[in-house]
């Protein structure tokens, strides 16, 4: 009797104190098994969606250069001087003054993701433009400007009648109808950089210049102005 | 068959003596029951080391199996970060092509508003000012003067020779398909009618309705 209890008893206690521990710890393996099957299974998903995604890498990078052709990472204002002259030229108009302003961040309504990760955002060069020449001289400029590949935004345009300007129609008004006299244009442009090395109402140095130019795309005078 | 009979009968007849004595008969049951007993206990301890066997076998063929998923884990993360660029390319071009939306989100391309008004201006009408304001910042703030939301103002001043001709010019801008509100701000006679400069000078107002943005940079995918 006192034998079968204690057989009783090693069937009992060998079960709850080595079978069940190693069972319940079998289980508990295959449960972090499965888990990692699950994690391997997402992980192999997410390595071929990247090498899909490497084979468009380029492409992104190329439009990311063009990009930033467009919004380059400083003010560039010498290239943009040199545009912008050239298409004075081209388009038989006369650059009387250029200034622009020192960058500041842009205030239009912040799209989804124009922030970059690093913290680099949009910043604003605005620029008033004056030139002179007839109207389609003008309208002309303005398609280059807008054309640019530089981007370039144009958010105002005035026109009056050049009062000092030599020509046959100055003075009258004939801007559009017949014969366009010579006009004087202002025009208030904003050129565009991302940088994070501006602070919000900064001014970088080399940012503010003033040029004014005697002929189409010649500059007879040009100064620029450090930052403060 | 008489010879079967009798030994039959001499067999169970014949008286049977047990000459052992009790206590070896009951040494041999107790010795037997240690047996039963011993193979029990035995038995027992067999059951549980095949128990236990079953059990570590199974715990290692699971710890195999997470090793190797552990392993395959390693190996794809190694091979995800040779890719590692490749997301921050993406969400590089994604942020330059929002800041690029961003910039020009409200373009207006004022060679054409330019070629358009030339288009249209009805005959004995000249313009001497002409002024095309965008509140670029705050787009959809203003208004024309009809009370439609706008996205930027023009004003406009001339010469006609005459109110009709007024009149006239203020219909050409409603006739736009980018303006909205074309309105006369003012008109007044500019001269006798004798005079080579007779007519009437007008200022007028139109706006700029969303029409007039060109939302390329939204349309295409840079």
């Amino acid at each position: 009797m006192l034998t079968a209890l204690v057989a009783a008893l090693v069937l009992i206690a060998g079960w709850f104190l080595l079978v069940a521990p190693k069972r319940a710890s079998a289980d508990d393996l295959r449960t972090q098994a499965a888990a990692q099957q699950n994690t391997n299974a997402g992980l192999t998903v997410k390595l071929e969606q990247l090498k899909q995604q490497q084979k468009g890498v380029p492409a992104e990078e190329a439009k990311i250069a063009d990009i930033q052709q467009r919004i380059p990472l400083n003010p560039a204002l010498p290239s943009l001087v040199r545009s912008l002259s050239t298409m004075a030229a081209s388009s038989g108009v006369t650059i009387a003054t250029l200034t622009p302003v020192t960058p500041v961040p842009s205030a239009v309504t912040t799209a989804t993701g124009a922030i970059a990760p690093n913290g680099s955002t949009l910043q604003v060069i605005g620029m008033t433009v004056q030139v002179s020449g007839s109207y389609y001289n003008i309208e002309r400029f303005l398609g280059k400007v807008e054309t640019l590949k530089r981007a370039l935004l144009v958010t105002s345009v005035t026109l009056n009648v050049n009062a000092v300007a030599p020509t046959s129609g100055a003075g009258t008004p004939t801007a559009v109808a017949g014969t366009s006299p010579n006009l004087v244009a202002v025009l208030t442009i904003r050129a565009f950089m991302v940088s994070s090395a501006v602070a919000p109402g900064g001014s970088p140095v080399h940012a503010a210049a003033s040029t004014t130019t005697g002929a189409a795309g010649a500059p007879a005078s040009a100064s620029t102005t450090p930052a403060q | 068959m008489s010879t079967t009979q009798t030994a039959v009968r001499t067999s169970t007849q014949l008286p049977r003596v047990n000459l052992l004595p009790p206590e070896i008969s009951e040494g041999a049951k107790f010795r037997t029951a240690q047996i039963v007993m011993g193979l029990a206990l035995v038995a027992s301890f067999v059951v549980v080391g095949a128990l236990w066997y079953l059990a570590s076998g199974d715990e290692s063929a699971a710890q195999d199996q997470l090793a190797s998923g552990q392993s395959t884990a390693v190996s794809l993360q190694g091979q995800v970060a040779k890719y590692a660029q490749v997301p921050v390319v993406y969400a590089q071009r994604a942020t330059a092509k929002a800041q690029l939306d961003q910039a020009l989100s409200q373009e207006i391309r004022y060679s054409y508003v330019m070629n358009d008004l030339s288009l249209t201006m009805p005959a004995g009408v000249w313009l001497t000012t002409a002024s095309f304001t965008q509140p670029v910042d705050a787009p959809g703030s203003i208004k024309g003067a009809w009370g439609n939301p706008a996205d930027g103002t023009v004003t406009l001043g001339g010469q006609a020779g005459s109110l009709p001709q007024v009149a006239g010019w203020l219909q050409a801008l409603a006739n736009q398909r980018s303006y909205t509100d074309p309105y006369l701000s003012s008109t007044q006679s500019s001269g006798t009618g004798a005079s080579s400069t007779a007519g009437y000078t007008f200022s007028s107002t139109v706006s700029l309705s969303a029409k007039a943005l060109s939302n390329r940079y939204a349309r295409v995918d840079n």
